[in-house]
Parts: structure tokens; C-alpha cells; sequence
């Protein structure tokens, strides 16, 4: 049912009276036998529910792929509790990021929460569980170990950003450049998890400032090439 | 939806024949040319046929059709912002031919634009796409990626600045 507040019905009898164009009958009849030409069956693609999970197990299987390849330093230094809580912010961040991702998948669907929101909470929840888990310390080589903790961090993002690229073009998104900053969030998750159990500075600081900004210059990268993209479709149709 | 999927030429039909219409409205944008909305409608229709493996039997059809819709209309008006901000005009360009509209009164017209110009952007969609399509709150807010409760916000802001714009015009 259609719920018009404040409306007296004024509004409706302009609606009626300026009356509306319709698509000339030509346009409708070439547009038909244009669709119709060569037209194909296709499969439907899975709910956003199925896509969903299916891109939180691929985050889950990247970072535990790479974690393996990297090593484990720095999980060694962590007590149980900092690896249960952490490993539990990670993985709620990469679910939120997996159901926003789906939804943008497939047009009409019923977002509960907008693409920004899920990034943030993504980040917050790192944040706060880094700062509640981990001890406050300096050291003399801060800015050095933080660049190269950043450095691979990115350079971890990259095919970790085209695999779940992969998985996002089945779909049919729309918002291009939301979709880029998702994907560059869920890829820069995914080096946060890996720097986290492989870093050996188990500091707040250190993990808060360099392996967080990760998820932040992941996110604008994202954004960026999805507006590049769209600028280029708009430049390149007809 | 489910025939177009299947490749049925008489469902691509009448679904184009059922939907133009009702698209061809929402993307008549106000201040546009016949020519940009015909444009805007050939293209919504191919995107729509590139996404229809993303159509699932338990949504509604509404909603997908109109989001698809929504950002084809998005990116005509940023194409014919960009077209209207490089161009540079070295001659008379001859006016252009406005196609006749059928059933259609020209005064109640303007006034119409008029009151939907003086909305904001998110405003008016969300109206013309209640008024447009009859969708439901929820659809409206699946077509525009967004959540029920912001579009009933944005329904109540635009119609009580309609109503508030009309008693000014009769007193």
C-alpha cells in the first residue's frame, strides 16, 4: 500500500490533470525485437544470502591461504583471548562486508545497511578490539616497521581484491564505485587478518595506525577505480 | 521475468510492452528532451537484459527493474552534464523538435514541474516513483538502495513541502 504523508490530494489531481508521455509504440516494438534477437537462456543467479557466503568463505579461505604462506609470528605472541577476539572482529567485519557486497550484487535487494556502514563498523570493530586487547607501547623504530607492515599490507589487497572481484561480476551491481570501496574493505580485511597473526609488533598503536590504514587505503583505492571504471562506461557508451 | 530468463520471445514482449511505459515516465526527468528519455529507455532496456540472471522468482520484479532504471536515468544526467560542460557552441543549433505529448495538459504541466523542481533530487524520486509505479515503501526503498524508514522520511518531507507549495499558490 502506498503511504503518501501530508498529502491532501491536490497534489494527486495535478498528477492526473498534467497527465504523462508514454514511449512512442516504434520505440517499444524495436526495442522488443532488439532483445528478442539472439536472446539466450539463462540461469539464475543464487540469493543474496548464497552470495553472501560464498564471499565470506572466500575471504576466510584468501586469508588463511596467505597466513599459511606467511607464517605465524605474530600469533604466537598473542594470549588465547587476544587471538579468540581479534579472529571474532575480523570475522564479523568480513561478514558485514560479504552481505553488503551481495546485496549490491543484485539490483532491488533490500539493503539493511548502506556499503559506508558496513565499512565502518568493519573498521571500528578492529579498532576497538585493538584497543581494548592490546598493550600501549612506543618503540624507536615505529614509522619504519609501519610503512613495511603497510606496504605488504597492500600489496597483499591487490589479488586478494581480484578474487573477490571474480565472485562480484556474476552479479549485476550498479553503484560502481560503492561496490570498488566494498571490495577494496573486504581485500584490505583480508591483509589486516594476515598482518595480524603474522606482524610480530603486538602493539596498540603499531596495529591500530598501520595495519588499519590498510582497510582505509584499500577502501579509497576501491572507490577510485570504481569511479574510474564508470567514468570510462560513460565516456565509452553510445 | 521468469519467461525472459527461459529465452520466451512473446514474455520479452510483453513484458517491454507492459513496463515501457511506467520506465519511460520515471526517466522523463523534468526540463528533458523526448529524444533523451527514448535514449534512456533503449539503454535501461539493455542493461536490464544484461542483468536478468540476477532476477529471483521470489522478489518482487518492481524494485529490480527500477534500480536498474534509477542508475541508467543517474548516468544520463552525469553523461549530460559532462556533454553540457566541454561543449562549446560555434554556430546556431536549431531548436529542438519536442515530441508532442498525448493526453497531456500544458498548463498543469508546468505547474507539476515547477512543484517537483523546488523538491530536492532524493525527494522527487522517491514521489515520482510512488506516483509513478504504485511500488510500496519497501520496493521504493530496494529500487533506491536505501531503507524503509529514509524513504518514508523523504515521502513525508516532499509532500509536506507540496502541500505547503500548493496552499501558497491558491492563497
Amino acid at each position: 500500500m502506498n503511504h503518501r504523508p501530508g498529502d491532501d490530494g491536490q497534489f494527486d489531481r495535478l498528477w492526473e490533470e498534467a497527465g504523462h508521455s508514454d514511449a512512442p509504440e516504434s520505440l517499444v516494438a524495436a526495442i522488443s525485437s532488439r532483445l528478442c534477437s539472439g536472446l539466450r537462456a539463462v540461469a539464475p543467479a543464487p540469493s543474496p544470502a548464497n552470495m553472501a557466503v560464498r564471499l565470506f568463505l572466500l575471504i576466510v579461505l584468501v586469508t588463511l591461504a596467505v597466513t599459511s604462506l606467511m607464517g605465524l609470528s605474530g600469533a604466537v605472541r598473542m594470549t588465547t583471548l587476544q587471538r579468540l577476539l581479534v579472529s571474532i572482529a575480523l570475522a564479523s567485519g568480513a561478514a558485514l562486508l560479504a552481505l553488503s557486497l551481495s546485496w549490491q550484487m543484485i539490483p532491488g535487494s533490500l539493503q539493511r545497511f548502506s556499503p559506508v556502514a558496513a565499512l565502518a563498523l568493519t573498521l571500528a570493530g578492529f579498532l576497538a578490539a585493538v584497543a581494548l586487547l592490546f598493550p600501549l607501547r612506543h618503540s624507536a623504530d615505529d614509522l619504519a616497521s609501519g610503512l613495511e607492515c603497510t606496504r605488504g599490507g597492500v600489496a597483499i589487497a591487490f589479488p586478494a581484491a581480484f578474487l573477490i572481484w571474480l565472485l562480484v561480476r556474476r552479479g549485476a551491481s550498479q553503484a560502481y564505485p560503492l561496490v570498488g570501496a566494498t571490495i577494496g574493505g573486504a581485500s584490505g580485511l583480508v591483509s589486516v587478518a594476515v598482518l595480524q597473526f603474522h606482524c610480530e609488533k603486538q602493539e596498540m598503536v603499531h596495529l591500530s595506525l598501520w595495519h588499519g590504514c590498510v582497510v582505509i587505503l584499500c577502501g579509497l583505492t576501491g572507490f577510485a577505480a570504481g569511479t574510474a571504471f564508470r567514468e570510462w562506461r560513460l565516456r565509452t557508451a553510445r | 521475468m521468469i519467461g525472459y530468463q527461459q529465452a520466451d520471445s512473446q514474455a520479452v514482449e510483453s513484458l517491454v510492452r507492459l513496463v515501457s511505459p511506467m520506465l519511460h515516465r520515471f526517466l522523463a526527468s523534468p526540463g528533458s528532451l523526448a529524444g533523451d528519455n527514448d535514449d534512456l529507455l533503449q539503454e535501461c532496456w539493455v542493461r536490464v537484459h544484461r542483468a536478468r540472471h540476477t532476477y529471483r522468482a521470489t522478489e518482487p520484479v518492481l524494485p529490480w527493474l527500477f534500480a536498474i532504471a534509477r542508475h541508467t536515468k543517474l548516468d544520463g544526467f552525469r553523461r549530460h552534464k559532462r556533454r553540457n560542460s566541454r561543449e562549446v557552441l560555434y554556430g546556431e543549433v536549431p531548436e529542438p523538435r519536442l515530441r508532442p505529448r498525448r493526453d497531456t495538459a500544458p498548463e498543469a504541466n508546468g505547474r507539476l514541474q515547477a512543484l517537483l523542481n523546488a523538491l530536492p533530487d532524493s525527494q522527487r524520486e522517491v514521489v515520482v516513483m510512488l506516483k509513478v509505479t504504485g511500488m510500496s515503501l519497501e520496493e521504493v526503498a530496494r529500487a533506491t538502495s536505501s531503507t524503509v524508514g529514509s524513504v518514508k522520511q523523504k515521502a513525508h518531507r516532499a509532500y509536506e513541502k507540496l502541500r505547503r507549495l500548493l496552499s501558497e499558490e491558491t492563497s
